[in-house]
C-alpha cells in the first residue's frame, strides 16, 4: 500500500524521531550553531552505527538495498528536531547520483565509502540563485592528464566538509558528472552562512585537474532524465524535511494556544487562530498524503515520479511557509525571540523552500509535465 | 476470522463481482454510462418523469434487483447486500461509468436514519416505497432563524391526543415544490438544552395546511423551497426515535449529508469541463504548447495540485481504513476542501473563458459557458449547505485540534 507506512517503515520512523529527541534536537543545534564545527561528528557516527547512510545502496555495494522512503521517513524526524546531519546531501542525494552512472571502480569505492560512512560527498549542480539545473556554465575541457574542470557552483549543502564533491559539469554539451576530491589544487571553497546556519559553500573550480577515470557516464543514454532524477530526490527529502518542520511549528503553537491567557481566556478559543489553525491542518494532512505519494513514485521509479515530486515540493513549500510564518505570529512577541524555538523552524523552512526548486520551479515543471 | 474463512470469503467475493460485473455490462444501457448532467439526475415520486426512455429501463432493472438501495436489507425492499458486496457494486459501477439509477435523499439520507433509528413498523411503512422510487423525500431543517446554529429551530409541534399539531417554517429545503413527503425537525419541549426538545417528524406534504413556495437563486434556478405549516395535523406514529430525541438522528444524517455532498461533488457538479484544456482552447498555446497566458497557466497547476491532493488524502483514508489505522481526525477536512476547490474550479473557468463565460442564456453561447456561468452561481450553496465551512473549520479545530471552548 502505497499510502500507508509498512513496519519496516513505522520502525525506521520511531527510531529517528526516539533517536533525534534524545541526542540530536534543537538544544544539540544551539550547541552546534556558531562554531567551528558543521556537524557532530559522534552523533554522525552513532547514524553510521545504524547504518542509516548505507539504506539506498544496493547490497552489492555494502549497502542495505532498501527504498528511499526509509531515509524519507528519517528525514521529516530530521525536520521535527532541527537535526543536523549529512545523511540527506551525502547518503539520498550523492548515493541518487552516483547510480544514475554507470558502474566503474571509481564510483563503486566511493559508494561503499558512503555506505560505511568513511565519505561524505556533496553534490554541485546548480549555478545561480535559483535552482537550475538545466543551466550549466562549468566547463570541463579534456586534456591528456584527463579533463580540466572551470566555473562556480554555488549555494551547495553541506558543501564545506563533504570531502568528495559530485559535479556537474558541461563537456563538449552534455551535462557530465565527476568524482573531485575536496583538496584538490584549484577548488576553493568559501563559506556562506545562512539565516538556518546549516553548512552552505560557494565552490569554485579554477584550472582543477582531474583524471578520466574521474569522469563518469550517465547509465541511462538521456542525461536530462539523470539530472531528473537528482532533482526528484533532492526535493523529496527537503519536502520530507519540510514537512516534519511544518509538523512540528504547528504542534508546538497548538500547545501554545492552550496555555497561553489573555482577556482572561486561552487564545485558543478565539475564532480568528482556530479558523486559521484548521486551515493549515488540512494543508498539511494533504501535504502528508501527496509526500507518501511521492516517496511512493521515486521509490518504484513509477512514470509519473518527477510530477509527483513536483506536487510535492510546491506544496510542501507553500505549506511550510504558511504554517511556520502562522506559527510565529501566534505566539506573539516572544515567537520572534531567539530564545524561542519557533523561529528556528521557520529559518530552516525558509532554506528549505529554496533548495532543489523554489516553489515557481515545480508549478511550472509539474504544468509541463501534465502538458500543458 | 480464520485465514480459511478469510479466503473462502475473498472467493465468495470475486465472483459476486464477476456476476455484478457482468450483469452491469449487460443491462446497463450505453448512454446511461455517460457522464450525467443534473438535469438528467433520476428522481423519485409521484410526480417523477424520467430524462429519457433508457434512463427508465436502467432505473427498473435496478430498482427489481433490489440494487436502487443496494445495502438495505431485504426485508424492506432492498438489496440485502453485505457492506462488501455493496462496495464492490459501488466500484464495478464507478468502472463502468455508470450513473446512479435513483438519486434521492430517502436513498442517501432517510432511508439509512430509518435503518437506524426507526421503529418496525416505520420501516416497513416508508423503505419500500424509498426503494421503488415511489416516494420523493425532501428535508426540513434549516428555518430563517436557524441555519449553522441548526439547534435554535423554532418550528413547533404540540400533542394533541394521537397527533402533533405542527406550526412554523422551514427553508432551504431542496427539491421542496417536487417531494411527496418531508421529514422534519421540530421543537417539542423548551425545557433544558436546545439539542434537548427537539424532535424528529415524517410529514406527508399533501396534509392540510402545507404550502411551499420555491425561491429563485442568483444561478436562476429554484431547487430550494420555503415550507409553511399551519395547524398540520401529524400522527404521532411518524414521531422518529421518541419525543425530543430528534437530534441525534438529525446528527447521523447529517454525517449522510455531507458523504453525499462530496461524492456529489465529485461526479455531477463539477461538470466536465477540464481547466487545462478549456485553457488551451480559449488562450491558446506557445510554440512549445505551454498554456499563453503564463498566469493562468499557473493558476491551472494549483487547480490540478488541489485536486490532485485531495484525491490522494481520499485514497488514504481509505487505504488507512483497510488495515484499520484510520486517523478519525482526515475525514473531518473533505467538505471543506472539496467544495472549496470546486468554486476554484468554477472562478478559474470564468477566468479563463472570459466574456463568453458570463452568457445568462443566449444563442449565441456554447452549452459549456452557459453551464459554466449556471454552476458558478449554483455551486455558491456548496460552501454553505452541510454545514458552512466556516463551520467545518469550527468542527477541526474542536475535534482535530482539541482547541479550546468558549
Amino acid at each position: 500500500m502505497s499510502l500507508v507506512l509498512n513496519e519496516e517503515q513505522q520502525m525506521l520512523s520511531d527510531s529517528a524521531s526516539e533517536f533525534f529527541k534524545q541526542k540530536a534536537s534543537l538544544a544539540a543545534f544551539r550547541q552546534l550553531r556558531g562554531t567551528a564545527n558543521p556537524i557532530d561528528s559522534d552523533l554522525w557516527q552513532e547514524m553510521v552505527d545504524f547504518a542509516w547512510p548505507a539504506i539506498m545502496i544496493p547490497e552489492e555495494l555494502g549497502g542495505l538495498g532498501f527504498g528511499i522512503s526509509g531515509l524519507g521517513m528519517i528525514a521529516i524526524q530530521a525536520g521535527r528536531n532541527l537535526t543536523v546531519s549529512p545523511l540527506f546531501s551525502s547518503s539520498a542525494i550523492g548515493v541518487q547520483a552516483l547510480m544514475q552512472c554507470k558502474a566503474s571502480p571509481n564510483r563503486d569505492s566511493l559508494v561503499q565509502s558512503i555506505a560505511e560512512g568513511q565519505s561524505m560527498v556533496a553534490v554541485a549542480l546548480s549555478e545561480g540563485g535559483h535552482y537550475s539545473p538545466n543551466c550549466i556554465a562549468l566547463e570541463a575541457i579534456e586534456n591528456e592528464q584527463g579533463y580540466l574542470l572551470n566555473g562556480v557552483k554555488t549555494f551547495v549543502a553541506e558543501g564545506n566538509y563533504a570531502d568528495k564533491v559530485l559535479v556537474v559539469a558541461k563537456l563538449d554539451t552534455e551535462p557530465t558528472l565527476f568524482i573531485v576530491n575536496a583538496n584538490s589544487e584549484g577548488l576553493s571553497r568559501q563559506k556562506l552562512e545562512l539565516i538556518d546556519r546549516r553548512d552552505c559553500a560557494n565552490i569554485e573550480f579554477k584550472q582543477v585537474q582531474v583524471s578520466k577515470l574521474q569522469k563518469l557516464d550517465w547509465s541511462s543514454n538521456d542525461y536530462v532524465s539523470s539530472i531528473d532524477t537528482i532533482t526528484n530526490v533532492g526535493a523529496l527529502m527537503a519536502g520530507a524535511e519540510l514537512y516534519g518542520c511544518s509538523l512540528e511549528a504547528f504542534e508546538r503553537t497548538r500547545v501554545y494556544l492552550g496555555d497561553r491567557v489573555q482577556f482572561g481566556k486561552q487564545i485558543g478559543s478565539f475564532q480568528a487562530l482556530q479558523h486559521r489553525m484548521a486551515y493549515a491542518f488540512t494543508q498539511l494532512e494533504l501535504l502528508k498524503s501527496v509526500l507518501f505519494d511521492a516517496l511512493h513514485a521515486v521509490e518504484n521509479s513509477r512514470k509519473d515520479a518527477s510530477l509527483a515530486v513536483s506536487h510535492l515540493k510546491a506544496l510542501a513549500n507553500d505549506t511550510a511557509k504558511l504554517v511556520t510564518q502562522e506559527a510565529i505570529q501566534m505566539h506573539g512577541g516572544i515567537g520572534i525571540t531567539d530564545e524561542l524555538d519557533i523561529g528556528l523552524f521557520y529559518k530552516r523552512a525558509r532554506v528549505l523552500q529554496a533548495q532543489f526548486g523554489d516553489t515557481s520551479f515545480h508549478k511550472d515543471r509539474f504544468a509541463t509535465l501534465s502538458d500543458y | 476470522m480464520t485465514n480459511n474463512e478469510s479466503q473462502l470469503g475473498k472467493h465468495e467475493l470475486d465472483s459476486f463481482r464477476n456476476e455484478t460485473r457482468a450483469w452491469l455490462e449487460a443491462n446497463c444501457p450505453e448512454s446511461q454510462r455517460q457522464p450525467i448532467k443534473t438535469s438528467e439526475l433520476i428522481n423519485p415520486g409521484s410526480r417523477q418523469e424520467f430524462p429519457s426512455a433508457d434512463a427508465k429501463l436502467w432505473f427498473e432493472r435496478m430498482r427489481d434487483r433490489g440494487w436502487t438501495c443496494a445495502d438495505f436489507p431485504k426485508e424492506y425492499g432492498g438489496g440485502g447486500l453485505s457492506k462488501a458486496e455493496d462496495k464492490i457494486l459501488k466500484q464495478e459501477m464507478l468502472r463502468l461509468n455508470c450513473r446512479s439509477p435513483l438519486t434521492d435523499s430517502g436513498v442517501f439520507m432517510l432511508g439509512p436514519a430509518l435503518l437506524e433509528f426507526g421503529s418496525e413498523a416505520q420501516k416497513r411503512e416508508h423503505l419500500p416505497k424509498i426503494c421503488t422510487g415511489q416516494v420523493r423525500w425532501c428535508q426540513g431543517y434549516s428555518e430563517p432563524g436557524a441555519g449553522s446554529d441548526l439547534a435554535s429551530l423554532q418550528c413547533k409541534a404540540e400533542m394533541q391526543g394521537d397527533n402533533f399539531l405542527v406550526n412554523g417554517t422551514k427553508i432551504w429545503t431542496s427539491f421542496g415544490v417536487e417531494s411527496d413527503w418531508i421529514f422534519c425537525l421540530v421543537r417539542t419541549s423548551n425545557e433544558g438544552r436546545k439539542q434537548d426538545g427537539i424532535s424528529f417528524l415524517l410529514i406527508d406534504m399533501k396534509s392540510p395546511g402545507i404550502k411551499v413556495e420555491p425561491i429563485e437563486l442568483i444561478s436562476g434556478q429554484s431547487e430550494f423551497a420555503q415550507v409553511f405549516f399551519d395547524d398540520v395535523v401529524v400522527p404521532q406514529a411518524n414521531l422518529v426515535n421518541g419525543l425530543n430525541k430528534g437530534w441525534m438522528v438529525a446528527k447521523s444524517l447529517l454525517k449522510h449529508e455531507r458523504k453525499m455532498m462530496s461524492e456529489l461533488g465529485a461526479d455531477v457538479m463539477g461538470g466536465n469541463i477540464v481547466p487545462a484544456d478549456a485553457a488551451k482552447e480559449y488562450l491558446g498555446v506557445t510554440e512549445s504548447g505551454k498554456i499563453a497566458d503564463a498566469n493562468i497557466r499557473y493558476e491551472v497547476a494549483q487547480y490540478d495540485m488541489n485536486m490532485r491532493a485531495i484525491g490522494l488524502t481520499g485514497y488514504r483514508i481509505h487505504q488507512e481504513a483497510l488495515v484499520h489505522k484510520m486517523d478519525p481526525n482526515v475525514p473531518l477536512i473533505m467538505k471543506y476542501l472539496g467544495t472549496t476547490e470546486l468554486q476554484t474550479k468554477d472562478e478559474l473557468l470564468l477566468d479563463i473563458m472570459g466574456m463568453h463565460g458570463l452568457g445568462w442564456q443566449d444563442d449565441q453561447f456554447q452549452e459549456q459557458e452557459l453551464s459554466a456561468a449556471r454552476e458558478l452561481l449554483f455551486n455558491k450553496a456548496m460552501t454553505i449547505a452541510g454545514g458552512t465551512n466556516e463551520v467545518q473549520l469550527n468542527i477541526i479545530a474542536k475535534r482535530a485540534l482539541g482547541l479550546p471552548q468558549e
